[in-house]
């Protein structure tokens, strides 16, 4: 009995043994990053989702989603955490808009400089028909036709690097006229 | 068999000169020893391709193979988004410089996108490539 366990235990080892490797996969199949570079080869990198391993001056920085770097050229990394994303006011989630000209309102982030709103046709805002820098909170923006659209709004930090975006919010623009009521008037 | 011979020198200068004369016209056109990086899936405004071995910026156009020694920029209110071999897409902003080979260099300007595979970024400042975990299966 006793070598009967010693065996299987020795079986399920070498399973183990067999079957254990170690390999190298990616933390998130997507990383969705920004980074901008200023005239003097100054970076900063946003990683919004996933990871991202950055190398400067000798140093490596592994960041997640909602951390960001500032690197100056020959300089060590400078980790960050990203702002938070603003919390989006109007247009709501799936508004019917009666006009092209449309008001979009955001809260305030605590240490934003400025704002980055992205308008798109696309689900994704991959390709903006509208980016918009501002350093208020609220913003009018104009779109070319009716339809639906896309929208997301980030805040950026002192020194440039990209906060988190909002979730994306849809809205519609719907500029037909109300339908005439037909019928015979009503005399009051 | 001097005739001949003669004949076969000449078709091969021919074929040399024709090829020559191709890769004087189009530079970018044979690109046969590097690889290719990634298509210009679309843009906006001005967008410019200088490919490697050419001295003279083309505009771009959708979809445009670009290969490795390639250079992209984008002017004032431009933009260009670029789809790469192994699934990532960049997009790059307006007033942006990039090169592409060993990865993408962002000259200067602002790109924004989804990594994905080991596509590496680089700046004049850092080097950066998704992180990968080694985990124990």
């Amino acid at each position: 009995m006793m070598r009967m366990f010693a065996l299987s235990i020795s079986t399920f080892s070498l399973f183990l043994f067999a079957t254990a490797s170690a390999e190298e996969v990616p933390g998130d199949a997507r990383t969705t990053v920004s980074i901008q570079v200023s005239e003097g080869g100054g970076t900063n990198v946003a990683v919004q989702s996933g990871a991202l391993t950055v190398k400067a001056a000798g140093r490596s920085e592994k960041l997640k989603g909602g951390e960001g770097v500032h690197v100056d050229f020959g300089k060590m990394p400078r980790k960050a955490a990203l702002l938070p994303a603003p919390r989006v006011l109007a247009p709501s989630e799936g508004q019917r808009i009666g006009s092209l000209r449309i008001s979009v309102v955001w809260a305030g982030v605590k240490g934003a400089e400025k704002y980055r709103l992205l308008v798109s046709r696309e689900a994704r805002v991959a390709n903006p028909i509208v980016e918009m820098i501002s350093d208020q909170t609220k913003t009018q923006i104009s779109v070319p036709a009716p339809g639906i659209y896309y929208f997301r709004v980030s805040a950026v930090a002192k020194g440039g690097l990209r906060g988190r975006a909002s979730p994306v919010r849809r809205f519609a623009i719907d500029t037909t006229p109300p339908s005439l009521k037909a019928g015979k008037p009503e005399w009051k | 068999m001097t005739s001949h011979s003669t004949a076969g020198a000449c078709v091969v200068a021919l074929l040399a000169l024709g090829n020559l004369s191709c890769r004087a016209s189009h530079p970018s056109d044979a690109p046969k020893e590097r690889t290719r990086v990634a298509v210009l899936k679309t843009l906006s405004g001005t967008v410019d391709v200088l490919h490697g071995g050419s001295i003279e910026w083309q505009p771009a156009k959708v979809g445009e193979v670009l290969w490795e020694e390639d250079r992209i920029r984008t002017f004032k209110g431009a933009w260009a988004q670029l789809a790469f071999e192994e699934g990532s897409t960049l997009r790059m902003e307006e007033e942006s410089l990039v090169s592409l080979g060993g990865g993408v260099t962002v000259e200067h300007g602002a790109v924004e996108g989804e990594l994905q595979g080991d596509l590496r970024l680089k700046t004049p400042a850092l080097e950066a490539e998704p992180a990968r975990d080694i985990v124990i299966q």
